[in-house]
Protein backbone atom coordinates (compact mmCIF):
# COMPACT_ATOMS: atom_id res chain seq x y z
CA UNK A 1 0.00 0.00 0.00
CA UNK A 2 1.24 3.66 -0.39
CA UNK A 3 2.51 5.34 2.51
CA UNK A 4 2.38 8.67 0.80
CA UNK A 5 0.00 10.31 -1.86
CA UNK A 6 2.15 10.91 -5.23
CA UNK A 7 1.26 13.55 -8.29
CA UNK A 8 2.63 13.89 -10.93
CA UNK A 9 3.51 17.68 -11.18
CA UNK A 10 5.05 18.10 -14.30
CA UNK A 11 5.85 16.50 -17.89
CA UNK A 12 7.67 17.40 -21.35
CA UNK A 13 8.55 15.53 -24.38
CA UNK A 14 10.45 15.99 -27.30
CA UNK A 15 9.39 16.65 -30.73
CA UNK A 16 9.34 13.31 -32.32
CA UNK A 17 10.38 12.08 -35.64
CA UNK A 18 11.47 8.96 -37.24
CA UNK A 19 14.76 9.92 -37.21
CA UNK A 20 16.06 13.33 -35.28
CA UNK A 21 19.17 13.44 -37.23
CA UNK A 22 20.25 16.31 -35.10
CA UNK A 23 20.79 15.19 -31.75
CA UNK A 24 22.22 12.30 -30.17
CA UNK A 25 20.24 9.94 -27.63
CA UNK A 26 22.08 11.99 -24.30
CA UNK A 27 20.66 15.20 -26.48
CA UNK A 28 17.21 13.45 -27.26
CA UNK A 29 17.02 13.31 -23.28
CA UNK A 30 18.42 16.37 -22.43
CA UNK A 31 15.27 17.82 -24.55
CA UNK A 32 12.37 15.94 -22.74
CA UNK A 33 14.06 16.80 -19.03
CA UNK A 34 14.29 20.30 -19.67
CA UNK A 35 11.13 21.06 -20.93
CA UNK A 36 9.92 18.80 -18.02
CA UNK A 37 11.67 20.98 -15.85
CA UNK A 38 9.81 24.21 -17.54
CA UNK A 39 6.44 22.75 -17.25
CA UNK A 40 7.27 22.55 -13.44
CA UNK A 41 9.11 25.97 -12.80
CA UNK A 42 11.71 23.27 -11.49
CA UNK A 43 15.49 22.80 -11.61
CA UNK A 44 18.43 20.04 -11.90
CA UNK A 45 18.15 20.63 -8.18
CA UNK A 46 14.90 19.71 -7.09
CA UNK A 47 15.32 16.63 -8.35
CA UNK A 48 15.68 14.14 -6.16
CA UNK A 49 16.31 10.65 -7.61
CA UNK A 50 16.11 9.46 -10.95
CA UNK A 51 14.64 6.33 -13.37
CA UNK A 52 15.58 5.81 -16.73
CA UNK A 53 14.26 3.64 -19.32
CA UNK A 54 14.84 2.18 -22.82
CA UNK A 55 15.89 -0.92 -24.63
CA UNK A 56 19.29 -1.67 -24.95
CA UNK A 57 19.93 -3.29 -28.20
CA UNK A 58 17.79 -0.10 -29.85
CA UNK A 59 21.09 1.88 -29.53
CA UNK A 60 23.54 -0.56 -28.39
CA UNK A 61 24.49 1.13 -25.53
CA UNK A 62 23.95 -1.26 -22.20
CA UNK A 63 24.96 1.54 -19.83
CA UNK A 64 22.31 4.01 -20.32
CA UNK A 65 21.79 5.09 -16.65
CA UNK A 66 25.66 6.09 -16.48
CA UNK A 67 26.07 7.07 -20.27
CA UNK A 68 22.68 9.70 -20.03
CA UNK A 69 24.34 11.50 -17.03
CA UNK A 70 24.33 14.84 -19.55
CA UNK A 71 20.86 14.27 -20.51
CA UNK A 72 19.32 13.25 -17.68
CA UNK A 73 20.81 15.72 -15.01
CA UNK A 74 21.39 12.58 -12.42
CA UNK A 75 24.65 13.60 -11.72
CA UNK A 76 25.64 12.45 -8.30
CA UNK A 77 21.96 11.38 -7.63
CA UNK A 78 20.57 8.14 -7.25
CA UNK A 79 19.36 6.61 -10.66
CA UNK A 80 18.04 3.39 -11.80
CA UNK A 81 17.79 2.09 -15.18
CA UNK A 82 14.52 -0.28 -15.74
CA UNK A 83 13.93 -2.24 -18.94
CA UNK A 84 10.37 -4.61 -19.53
CA UNK A 85 10.20 -4.23 -23.23
CA UNK A 86 7.08 -2.36 -24.74
CA UNK A 87 6.36 -1.47 -21.08
CA UNK A 88 9.76 0.20 -20.21
CA UNK A 89 8.35 3.32 -20.63
CA UNK A 90 4.96 2.36 -17.94
CA UNK A 91 7.15 0.39 -15.88
CA UNK A 92 9.65 4.24 -15.68
CA UNK A 93 6.73 5.55 -14.61
CA UNK A 94 5.34 3.05 -11.87
CA UNK A 95 9.15 2.75 -10.67
CA UNK A 96 9.06 6.53 -10.05
CA UNK A 97 5.75 6.11 -8.63
CA UNK A 98 6.84 3.90 -6.20
CA UNK A 99 9.55 5.73 -5.13
CA UNK A 100 7.68 8.76 -4.35
CA UNK A 101 4.40 6.09 -2.44
CA UNK A 102 6.98 4.34 -0.32
CA UNK A 103 8.07 7.60 1.31
CA UNK A 104 11.91 7.33 0.04
CA UNK A 105 12.03 10.38 -1.71
CA UNK A 106 9.80 13.60 -2.46
CA UNK A 107 10.63 14.36 -6.01
CA UNK A 108 11.23 11.57 -8.94
CA UNK A 109 12.26 12.41 -12.33
CA UNK A 110 11.32 9.37 -14.86
CA UNK A 111 12.50 9.22 -18.13
CA UNK A 112 11.37 6.88 -21.45
CA UNK A 113 13.44 7.31 -24.49
CA UNK A 114 14.03 5.77 -27.72
CA UNK A 115 16.53 6.41 -30.75
CA UNK A 116 15.11 3.74 -32.97
CA UNK A 117 16.63 5.29 -36.01
CA UNK A 118 20.43 4.21 -34.71
CA UNK A 119 19.43 0.73 -35.75
CA UNK A 120 17.08 -1.90 -37.42
CA UNK A 121 14.19 -1.63 -34.88
CA UNK A 122 12.92 -5.41 -36.42
CA UNK A 123 16.16 -7.09 -35.90
CA UNK A 124 16.25 -5.55 -32.37
CA UNK A 125 13.08 -6.66 -30.84
CA UNK A 126 14.01 -10.01 -31.84
CA UNK A 127 16.77 -10.06 -29.49
CA UNK A 128 14.35 -9.62 -26.90
CA UNK A 129 12.47 -12.85 -27.48
CA UNK A 130 13.70 -16.34 -27.16
CA UNK A 131 16.41 -16.70 -29.20
CA UNK A 132 15.73 -20.88 -29.37
CA UNK A 133 11.37 -20.84 -29.32
CA UNK A 134 11.08 -17.56 -30.95
CA UNK A 135 13.37 -16.06 -32.93
CA UNK A 136 13.15 -17.99 -36.25
CA UNK A 137 9.61 -18.60 -36.43
CA UNK A 138 7.59 -15.42 -34.77
CA UNK A 139 10.72 -13.03 -34.52
CA UNK A 140 9.74 -9.40 -34.51
CA UNK A 141 6.57 -6.89 -33.41
CA UNK A 142 4.08 -7.69 -36.28
CA UNK A 143 3.70 -11.57 -35.88
CA UNK A 144 1.99 -12.33 -32.69
CA UNK A 145 -0.15 -8.88 -33.24
CA UNK A 146 -0.94 -10.49 -36.60
CA UNK A 147 -1.81 -13.83 -35.30
CA UNK A 148 -4.27 -11.65 -32.37
CA UNK A 149 -6.13 -9.74 -34.35
CA UNK A 150 -6.81 -12.84 -36.76
CA UNK A 151 -8.52 -15.09 -33.57
CA UNK A 152 -10.84 -11.86 -32.64
CA UNK A 153 -11.65 -11.24 -36.10
CA UNK A 154 -12.46 -15.00 -36.81
CA UNK A 155 -14.25 -15.47 -33.60
CA UNK A 156 -15.95 -12.36 -32.98
CA UNK A 157 -16.64 -11.26 -37.22
CA UNK A 158 -14.96 -7.89 -36.82
CA UNK A 159 -13.51 -7.16 -40.02
CA UNK A 160 -10.60 -5.16 -41.22
CA UNK A 161 -12.27 -2.12 -42.06
CA UNK A 162 -13.49 -1.71 -38.23
CA UNK A 163 -10.09 -2.16 -37.03
CA UNK A 164 -9.00 0.70 -39.91
CA UNK A 165 -11.59 2.97 -38.11
CA UNK A 166 -9.07 3.42 -34.98
CA UNK A 167 -6.10 3.96 -37.12
CA UNK A 168 -8.44 6.76 -38.56
CA UNK A 169 -9.35 7.95 -35.56
CA UNK A 170 -5.50 7.88 -33.83
CA UNK A 171 -4.09 9.31 -36.95
CA UNK A 172 -6.94 12.54 -36.94
CA UNK A 173 -6.08 13.40 -33.05
CA UNK A 174 -2.42 13.15 -33.93
CA UNK A 175 -3.53 16.25 -35.90
CA UNK A 176 -3.71 18.28 -32.60
CA UNK A 177 -0.44 17.33 -30.97
CA UNK A 178 2.61 19.63 -32.09
CA UNK A 179 4.62 16.78 -30.93
CA UNK A 180 3.33 13.47 -33.03
CA UNK A 181 5.13 12.22 -35.44
CA UNK A 182 2.85 11.21 -38.05
CA UNK A 183 0.63 14.21 -38.21
CA UNK A 184 -1.31 13.24 -42.11
CA UNK A 185 -5.12 12.35 -41.12
CA UNK A 186 -5.72 8.89 -42.92
CA UNK A 187 -8.98 7.62 -44.83
CA UNK A 188 -10.32 4.29 -44.03
CA UNK A 189 -9.59 3.49 -47.73
CA UNK A 190 -6.14 4.85 -47.65
CA UNK A 191 -5.79 1.98 -44.53
CA UNK A 192 -7.22 -0.88 -46.49
CA UNK A 193 -5.22 -0.17 -49.52
CA UNK A 194 -1.68 -0.04 -47.72
CA UNK A 195 0.37 -2.61 -48.49
CA UNK A 196 -0.30 -6.02 -46.52
CA UNK A 197 2.12 -7.12 -43.98
CA UNK A 198 1.15 -9.24 -42.15
CA UNK A 199 -2.86 -10.71 -42.76
CA UNK A 200 -4.83 -8.98 -41.58
CA UNK A 201 -2.20 -6.13 -40.81
CA UNK A 202 -1.60 -3.38 -43.17
CA UNK A 203 1.15 -0.99 -43.45
CA UNK A 204 -1.13 1.74 -41.81
CA UNK A 205 -2.96 -0.38 -39.07
CA UNK A 206 0.87 -0.47 -37.10
CA UNK A 207 2.70 2.36 -35.41
CA UNK A 208 5.75 3.77 -37.31
CA UNK A 209 9.77 3.45 -35.21
CA UNK A 210 10.50 6.91 -33.87
CA UNK A 211 13.02 9.08 -32.42
CA UNK A 212 11.58 10.72 -29.29
CA UNK A 213 11.78 10.88 -25.10
CA UNK A 214 9.31 11.84 -22.45
CA UNK A 215 9.90 12.66 -19.26
CA UNK A 216 7.55 13.20 -16.06
CA UNK A 217 7.69 14.55 -12.12
CA UNK A 218 5.68 12.35 -9.38
CA UNK A 219 6.06 14.73 -6.56
CA UNK A 220 4.85 13.43 -2.63
CA UNK A 221 1.87 15.56 -0.88
CA UNK A 222 3.91 17.64 0.82
CA UNK A 223 5.12 19.41 -2.39
CA UNK A 224 2.63 18.43 -4.94
CA UNK A 225 0.33 21.50 -5.06
CA UNK A 226 3.05 23.90 -4.67
CA UNK A 227 4.39 22.66 -8.10
CA UNK A 228 1.39 22.33 -9.84
CA UNK A 229 -1.65 24.11 -9.42
CA UNK A 230 -3.85 20.72 -10.75
CA UNK A 231 -1.77 17.90 -10.00
CA UNK A 232 -2.31 14.72 -11.58
CA UNK A 233 -2.84 12.47 -8.58
CA UNK A 234 -2.49 8.72 -9.14
CA UNK A 235 -5.04 6.44 -7.46
CA UNK A 236 -3.69 3.19 -8.65
CA UNK A 237 -1.38 1.11 -10.95
CA UNK A 238 -1.61 -2.29 -11.49
CA UNK A 239 1.18 -4.25 -13.90
CA UNK A 240 0.48 -8.24 -15.22
CA UNK A 241 3.03 -9.51 -16.51
CA UNK A 242 2.03 -13.19 -17.24
CA UNK A 243 3.69 -16.17 -19.46
CA UNK A 244 6.43 -15.70 -21.51
CA UNK A 245 6.11 -17.88 -24.30
CA UNK A 246 3.42 -16.79 -27.44
CA UNK A 247 2.11 -20.18 -27.15
CA UNK A 248 1.50 -19.75 -23.50
CA UNK A 249 -1.09 -16.94 -24.17
CA UNK A 250 -4.78 -17.28 -24.42
CA UNK A 251 -5.32 -16.00 -27.84
CA UNK A 252 -8.93 -16.87 -27.80
CA UNK A 253 -9.46 -14.34 -25.33
CA UNK A 254 -9.14 -10.52 -25.31
CA UNK A 255 -5.67 -9.36 -23.86
CA UNK A 256 -6.31 -11.71 -20.63
CA UNK A 257 -3.49 -9.55 -18.75
CA UNK A 258 -5.37 -6.14 -19.66
CA UNK A 259 -8.47 -8.08 -18.05
CA UNK A 260 -6.61 -8.97 -15.30
CA UNK A 261 -4.86 -5.44 -14.85
CA UNK A 262 -8.00 -3.68 -15.35
CA UNK A 263 -9.84 -5.43 -13.08
CA UNK A 264 -7.58 -4.76 -10.04
CA UNK A 265 -7.28 -1.47 -10.67
CA UNK A 266 -10.90 -0.65 -10.83
CA UNK A 267 -11.23 -2.50 -7.46
CA UNK A 268 -8.49 -0.50 -6.16
CA UNK A 269 -10.26 3.06 -7.35
CA UNK A 270 -13.67 2.16 -6.95
CA UNK A 271 -14.64 2.46 -10.81
CA UNK A 272 -17.70 -0.09 -11.52
CA UNK A 273 -18.53 1.43 -15.00
CA UNK A 274 -15.14 2.57 -16.78
CA UNK A 275 -17.09 4.01 -19.76
CA UNK A 276 -19.18 6.52 -17.21
CA UNK A 277 -16.63 7.13 -14.77
CA UNK A 278 -13.40 7.40 -16.80
CA UNK A 279 -13.35 10.78 -19.35
CA UNK A 280 -9.98 10.09 -21.24
CA UNK A 281 -7.67 7.09 -22.06
CA UNK A 282 -4.32 6.98 -23.23
CA UNK A 283 -4.10 3.18 -24.69
CA UNK A 284 -0.90 1.81 -25.82
CA UNK A 285 -2.16 0.40 -29.11
CA UNK A 286 0.46 -0.33 -31.00
CA UNK A 287 -1.55 -1.38 -34.11
CA UNK A 288 -5.34 -1.07 -34.79
CA UNK A 289 -7.11 -4.24 -34.02
CA UNK A 290 -5.88 -3.67 -30.58
CA UNK A 291 -8.22 -0.29 -30.56
CA UNK A 292 -11.38 -3.02 -30.55
CA UNK A 293 -10.40 -6.48 -28.41
CA UNK A 294 -8.24 -4.25 -25.82
CA UNK A 295 -11.16 -1.86 -24.89
CA UNK A 296 -13.35 -4.98 -24.10
CA UNK A 297 -10.25 -6.22 -22.12
CA UNK A 298 -10.57 -3.21 -20.20
CA UNK A 299 -14.21 -3.38 -19.75
CA UNK A 300 -15.61 -0.37 -22.23
CA UNK A 301 -18.49 -3.27 -23.58
CA UNK A 302 -19.24 -6.76 -24.13
CA UNK A 303 -17.32 -9.15 -26.33
CA UNK A 304 -16.80 -8.15 -29.56
CA UNK A 305 -19.50 -5.14 -29.32
CA UNK A 306 -16.18 -2.56 -29.70
CA UNK A 307 -16.99 -1.95 -33.49
CA UNK A 308 -19.89 -0.46 -32.87
CA UNK A 309 -18.52 1.73 -29.88
CA UNK A 310 -15.47 2.80 -32.53
CA UNK A 311 -18.35 3.12 -35.61
CA UNK A 312 -20.74 5.76 -33.11
CA UNK A 313 -17.83 7.75 -32.10
CA UNK A 314 -17.76 7.10 -28.75
CA UNK A 315 -13.92 6.84 -28.70
CA UNK A 316 -13.57 10.49 -30.50
CA UNK A 317 -12.89 13.77 -29.60
CA UNK A 318 -15.88 15.22 -28.44
CA UNK A 319 -17.39 11.60 -27.97
CA UNK A 320 -17.83 10.35 -24.43
CA UNK A 321 -14.73 8.56 -23.52
CA UNK A 322 -12.38 10.14 -26.41
CA UNK A 323 -9.17 7.53 -26.08
CA UNK A 324 -5.78 8.79 -27.19
CA UNK A 325 -6.39 12.14 -27.84
CA UNK A 326 -2.11 12.64 -28.30
CA UNK A 327 -3.06 9.75 -31.57
CA UNK A 328 -1.15 7.60 -29.51
CA UNK A 329 1.05 4.87 -30.98
CA UNK A 330 0.29 4.77 -34.03
CA UNK A 331 1.23 7.97 -34.20
CA UNK A 332 4.07 8.13 -32.37
CA UNK A 333 6.27 5.27 -31.17
CA UNK A 334 9.53 6.39 -29.59
CA UNK A 335 9.63 2.34 -27.86
CA UNK A 336 10.84 3.15 -24.50
CA UNK A 337 9.23 6.20 -23.95
CA UNK A 338 5.71 5.36 -25.74
CA UNK A 339 4.25 3.68 -22.45
CA UNK A 340 5.33 6.78 -20.66
CA UNK A 341 4.39 8.87 -22.72
CA UNK A 342 0.71 7.54 -22.37
CA UNK A 343 0.88 8.46 -18.90
CA UNK A 344 2.25 11.91 -19.24
CA UNK A 345 -0.78 12.87 -21.58
CA UNK A 346 -3.22 11.43 -19.45
CA UNK A 347 -1.64 13.27 -16.53
CA UNK A 348 -1.35 16.42 -19.17
CA UNK A 349 -5.46 15.83 -19.94
CA UNK A 350 -5.85 15.91 -16.08
CA UNK A 351 -4.01 18.65 -15.22
CA UNK A 352 -5.53 20.98 -18.26
CA UNK A 353 -2.62 21.41 -20.36
CA UNK A 354 -3.73 19.45 -23.42
CA UNK A 355 -3.54 22.64 -25.97
CA UNK A 356 -5.65 21.63 -28.94
CA UNK A 357 -5.49 18.25 -27.54
CA UNK A 358 -7.55 18.92 -24.44
CA UNK A 359 -10.54 17.02 -23.68
CA UNK A 360 -12.89 19.13 -21.97
CA UNK A 361 -13.25 18.56 -17.89
CA UNK A 362 -11.11 15.94 -17.37
CA UNK A 363 -11.01 14.67 -13.47
CA UNK A 364 -10.72 10.81 -14.30
CA UNK A 365 -7.64 9.11 -16.85
CA UNK A 366 -6.32 6.38 -17.54
CA UNK A 367 -2.98 5.24 -19.27
CA UNK A 368 -2.09 1.78 -20.14
CA UNK A 369 1.50 0.12 -21.59
CA UNK A 370 1.72 -2.48 -23.60
CA UNK A 371 4.93 -5.60 -24.39
CA UNK A 372 6.69 -8.19 -23.37
CA UNK A 373 4.47 -11.20 -24.18
CA UNK A 374 1.57 -9.36 -24.10
CA UNK A 375 2.26 -8.08 -20.76
CA UNK A 376 -0.47 -4.63 -19.36
CA UNK A 377 0.31 -2.30 -17.09
CA UNK A 378 -2.40 0.64 -15.96
CA UNK A 379 -2.43 3.46 -14.06
CA UNK A 380 -5.19 5.54 -12.79
CA UNK A 381 -4.87 9.49 -12.31
CA UNK A 382 -7.51 12.36 -11.20
CA UNK A 383 -7.46 15.67 -10.50
CA UNK A 384 -8.80 14.70 -7.22
CA UNK A 385 -6.35 13.69 -3.56
CA UNK A 386 -6.63 10.20 -3.54
CA UNK A 387 -8.22 9.23 0.42
CA UNK B 1 10.37 35.33 -33.35
CA UNK B 2 12.13 32.28 -35.20
CA UNK B 3 9.22 29.39 -35.92
CA UNK B 4 9.85 26.20 -34.56
CA UNK B 5 10.17 23.99 -37.66
CA UNK B 6 7.87 21.26 -35.66
CA UNK B 7 5.20 24.13 -35.87
CA UNK B 8 4.91 22.91 -39.45
CA UNK B 9 3.90 18.96 -39.71
CA UNK B 10 5.53 18.49 -43.84
CA UNK B 11 8.37 20.85 -43.30
CA UNK B 12 11.43 18.14 -42.58
CA UNK B 13 14.30 19.23 -39.98
CA UNK B 14 16.76 17.90 -42.84
CA UNK B 15 18.29 18.65 -46.00
CA UNK B 16 17.39 15.99 -48.78
CA UNK B 17 20.37 13.59 -47.95
CA UNK B 18 21.96 11.43 -50.58
CA UNK B 19 21.24 7.99 -50.54
CA UNK B 20 24.24 5.99 -49.11
CA UNK B 21 25.27 3.46 -52.59
CA UNK B 22 25.56 7.16 -54.04
CA UNK B 23 28.29 8.33 -51.63
CA UNK B 24 31.63 7.63 -52.80
CA UNK B 25 33.64 6.59 -49.43
CA UNK B 26 37.08 8.15 -50.74
CA UNK B 27 35.50 11.78 -52.16
CA UNK B 28 31.90 12.30 -50.27
CA UNK B 29 33.13 11.01 -46.97
CA UNK B 30 35.97 12.80 -46.23
CA UNK B 31 38.83 10.85 -44.02
CA UNK B 32 36.39 9.00 -41.98
CA UNK B 33 35.52 5.75 -44.37
CA UNK B 34 32.47 5.09 -42.39
CA UNK B 35 30.95 8.70 -42.54
CA UNK B 36 27.07 8.94 -44.19
CA UNK B 37 26.44 12.69 -43.72
CA UNK B 38 27.51 15.89 -42.64
CA UNK B 39 24.25 18.67 -43.02
CA UNK B 40 23.05 21.52 -41.18
CA UNK B 41 19.92 20.66 -39.30
CA UNK B 42 17.37 22.87 -38.30
CA UNK B 43 16.04 21.60 -34.86
CA UNK B 44 13.11 22.51 -32.51
CA UNK B 45 13.00 25.31 -30.66
CA UNK B 46 10.23 25.35 -28.26
CA UNK B 47 8.61 29.23 -27.01
CA UNK B 48 11.43 30.91 -24.43
CA UNK B 49 9.52 30.85 -21.45
CA UNK B 50 9.99 32.79 -17.89
CA UNK B 51 11.35 30.30 -16.64
CA UNK B 52 14.72 29.10 -18.03
CA UNK B 53 16.55 26.61 -16.24
CA UNK B 54 18.92 25.63 -19.10
CA UNK B 55 19.84 28.93 -19.53
CA UNK B 56 18.72 29.57 -22.60
CA UNK B 57 20.24 32.84 -23.73
CA UNK B 58 18.05 33.74 -26.60
CA UNK B 59 15.66 32.38 -28.48
CA UNK B 60 17.92 29.95 -30.88
CA UNK B 61 20.27 28.28 -28.21
CA UNK B 62 21.71 25.66 -30.48
CA UNK B 63 22.71 28.34 -33.31
CA UNK B 64 26.71 27.15 -32.53
CA UNK B 65 25.08 23.70 -32.87
CA UNK B 66 23.90 22.86 -36.34
CA UNK B 67 26.44 20.50 -38.09
CA UNK B 68 25.78 16.85 -37.71
CA UNK B 69 27.53 14.35 -38.87
CA UNK B 70 26.37 10.66 -38.83
CA UNK B 71 28.53 7.54 -39.24
CA UNK B 72 28.15 3.60 -39.56
CA UNK B 73 29.27 0.92 -37.34
CA UNK B 74 28.18 -2.59 -37.52
CA UNK B 75 28.89 -5.00 -35.24
CA UNK B 76 28.80 -8.95 -35.30
CA UNK B 77 28.35 -10.85 -32.25
CA UNK B 78 27.96 -14.26 -32.14
CA UNK B 79 26.13 -15.80 -29.19
CA UNK B 80 26.62 -19.25 -28.04
CA UNK B 81 22.89 -19.89 -25.92
CA UNK B 82 22.56 -22.69 -23.82
CA UNK B 83 19.20 -24.99 -24.18
CA UNK B 84 19.49 -26.29 -20.48
CA UNK B 85 17.26 -28.51 -19.44
CA UNK B 86 14.50 -28.14 -22.16
CA UNK B 87 17.45 -30.07 -24.64
CA UNK B 88 16.14 -33.72 -24.92
CA UNK B 89 12.64 -32.02 -26.45
CA UNK B 90 15.07 -31.13 -29.61
CA UNK B 91 17.55 -34.27 -29.25
CA UNK B 92 14.12 -36.36 -29.60
CA UNK B 93 13.04 -33.83 -32.91
CA UNK B 94 15.72 -35.75 -34.45
CA UNK B 95 14.34 -39.16 -33.80
CA UNK B 96 10.72 -37.64 -35.46
CA UNK B 97 9.58 -37.58 -31.83
CA UNK B 98 7.64 -34.60 -30.50
CA UNK B 99 7.88 -34.28 -26.42
CA UNK B 100 6.12 -32.09 -23.88
CA UNK B 101 6.37 -31.74 -20.69
CA UNK B 102 3.35 -32.34 -17.85
CA UNK B 103 2.89 -30.81 -14.72
CA UNK B 104 2.26 -33.44 -11.66
CA UNK B 105 0.82 -31.00 -9.15
CA UNK B 106 -1.87 -29.17 -11.85
CA UNK B 107 -1.55 -31.82 -14.55
CA UNK B 108 -1.25 -29.03 -17.08
CA UNK B 109 0.56 -30.16 -20.41
CA UNK B 110 3.25 -27.29 -21.64
CA UNK B 111 3.78 -27.58 -25.40
CA UNK B 112 6.76 -25.74 -25.32
CA UNK B 113 8.14 -27.82 -22.91
CA UNK B 114 9.15 -26.69 -19.46
CA UNK B 115 11.26 -28.31 -17.07
CA UNK B 116 8.97 -26.17 -14.39
CA UNK B 117 5.47 -25.89 -14.48
CA UNK B 118 5.24 -21.47 -14.82
CA UNK B 119 2.12 -22.29 -12.80
CA UNK B 120 2.92 -24.33 -9.85
CA UNK B 121 6.76 -24.14 -10.21
CA UNK B 122 6.64 -27.92 -10.01
CA UNK B 123 9.04 -29.91 -11.67
CA UNK B 124 7.53 -31.82 -14.65
CA UNK B 125 7.68 -34.71 -16.49
CA UNK B 126 8.32 -35.53 -20.31
CA UNK B 127 5.17 -37.09 -22.33
CA UNK B 128 5.00 -37.68 -26.47
CA UNK B 129 2.35 -36.37 -27.91
CA UNK B 130 0.90 -37.73 -31.90
CA UNK B 131 2.45 -34.67 -33.09
CA UNK B 132 -0.67 -33.58 -34.64
CA UNK B 133 -3.00 -30.60 -33.51
CA UNK B 134 -5.22 -28.11 -34.95
CA UNK B 135 -4.33 -24.23 -36.08
CA UNK B 136 -5.52 -22.12 -33.43
CA UNK B 137 -4.73 -18.65 -34.93
CA UNK B 138 -2.40 -17.86 -38.05
CA UNK B 139 -1.60 -14.57 -40.22
CA UNK B 140 0.22 -15.12 -43.51
CA UNK B 141 3.04 -12.54 -43.59
CA UNK B 142 4.35 -11.06 -46.67
CA UNK B 143 7.11 -9.47 -44.48
CA UNK B 144 9.92 -10.98 -42.35
CA UNK B 145 12.91 -9.79 -40.42
CA UNK B 146 15.85 -9.10 -43.16
CA UNK B 147 17.71 -12.22 -41.32
CA UNK B 148 14.92 -14.78 -41.53
CA UNK B 149 15.82 -16.88 -44.60
CA UNK B 150 12.68 -17.92 -45.66
CA UNK B 151 10.43 -17.50 -48.97
CA UNK B 152 7.69 -14.57 -48.68
CA UNK B 153 4.67 -15.40 -47.88
CA UNK B 154 6.01 -16.78 -44.49
CA UNK B 155 2.86 -18.53 -42.74
CA UNK B 156 2.92 -18.08 -38.89
CA UNK B 157 1.06 -20.99 -37.20
CA UNK B 158 -0.54 -20.78 -33.37
CA UNK B 159 -1.19 -24.27 -33.08
CA UNK B 160 -3.10 -26.50 -30.45
CA UNK B 161 -1.04 -29.77 -30.13
CA UNK B 162 -3.02 -32.94 -29.30
CA UNK B 163 -2.77 -33.79 -25.73
CA UNK B 164 -1.32 -30.35 -25.06
CA UNK B 165 -2.95 -27.59 -23.18
CA UNK B 166 -1.34 -24.54 -24.04
CA UNK B 167 -0.17 -23.42 -27.40
CA UNK B 168 3.18 -24.49 -30.16
CA UNK B 169 4.25 -21.87 -32.71
CA UNK B 170 6.14 -22.39 -35.42
CA UNK B 171 5.74 -22.02 -39.34
CA UNK B 172 3.68 -23.99 -41.81
CA UNK B 173 5.04 -24.98 -44.78
CA UNK B 174 3.89 -27.07 -47.96
CA UNK B 175 -0.31 -25.48 -47.57
CA UNK B 176 -0.03 -25.81 -51.46
CA UNK B 177 -0.68 -22.22 -53.14
CA UNK B 178 -3.79 -21.68 -52.72
CA UNK B 179 -3.80 -19.41 -49.37
CA UNK B 180 -7.96 -19.18 -48.57
CA UNK B 181 -7.21 -23.00 -48.04
CA UNK B 182 -5.80 -22.13 -44.46
CA UNK B 183 -8.40 -21.84 -42.28
CA UNK B 184 -8.76 -21.61 -38.17
CA UNK B 185 -9.69 -25.53 -37.11
CA UNK B 186 -7.85 -26.96 -40.14
CA UNK B 187 -5.65 -29.99 -39.14
CA UNK B 188 -2.28 -30.24 -38.62
CA UNK B 189 0.78 -32.36 -38.53
CA UNK B 190 4.24 -31.95 -37.41
CA UNK B 191 7.25 -32.18 -40.10
CA UNK B 192 11.04 -33.66 -39.74
CA UNK B 193 13.35 -32.48 -41.38
CA UNK B 194 15.62 -34.33 -43.26
CA UNK B 195 18.70 -32.53 -44.34
CA UNK B 196 21.09 -30.50 -41.36
CA UNK B 197 19.65 -27.12 -40.14
CA UNK B 198 21.27 -24.48 -38.31
CA UNK B 199 18.68 -24.10 -35.83
CA UNK B 200 17.11 -26.52 -33.68
CA UNK B 201 13.96 -24.61 -34.06
CA UNK B 202 14.30 -25.37 -37.71
CA UNK B 203 14.24 -29.24 -36.98
CA UNK B 204 10.46 -29.58 -37.52
CA UNK B 205 7.84 -27.38 -39.12
CA UNK B 206 3.84 -27.54 -39.20
CA UNK B 207 2.24 -29.19 -42.40
CA UNK B 208 -1.77 -29.58 -43.43
CA UNK B 209 -2.60 -33.00 -41.94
Amino acid sequence: MAKEKTAIVATGQTHHRSSRLDVNGIELIHEAVTRCLEDGELTIDDIDAVVIGNMDHFEGINYVDTWSIDGSGAFMKPIIKVTTGGTTGSTVGHCGYHLVASGMFDKVLAIGWEKNSESDTTAAITTAFDPIWDRLVFAGAISGLAVEAMAYMVKYGATEKDAARVAVRDRKHATNNPYAQLRKEVSIEDVMNSPMLSDPIKLLDVCPRTDGACAVVFASEQYAEKICDRPAWIHGISAKHPYNYLGDYDWEDRLPSMQMASKELYAKAGIKEPLKEIDVMELYLPYSCAGLSWIEALGLCGPGQAPKLLWDGVTDMGGELPINPSGGVIATNCIGATALLRISEAAVQVMGRGGKRQVPDVNTALASGFGGCFWSDVTLLKSTKPK
Amino acid sequence: MAKSVFDDPQKTLYPKLPKIADLAPGKDRGLVSTKLHVFKADDPVGPKLHWDPIHRIDQDPWKDFREIMRVEWKMEITYRHCLGKYSKFFIELENKKFLATECPKCGFVWAIPRPVCPDCLAITTWKELPGTGTLASYSISEFVPSFMKVEIPYVLAMVKMDGADSLFTHQLRNWGTDRTKIKTGMPIKVAYTKEPVVHPMLLMWFEPA
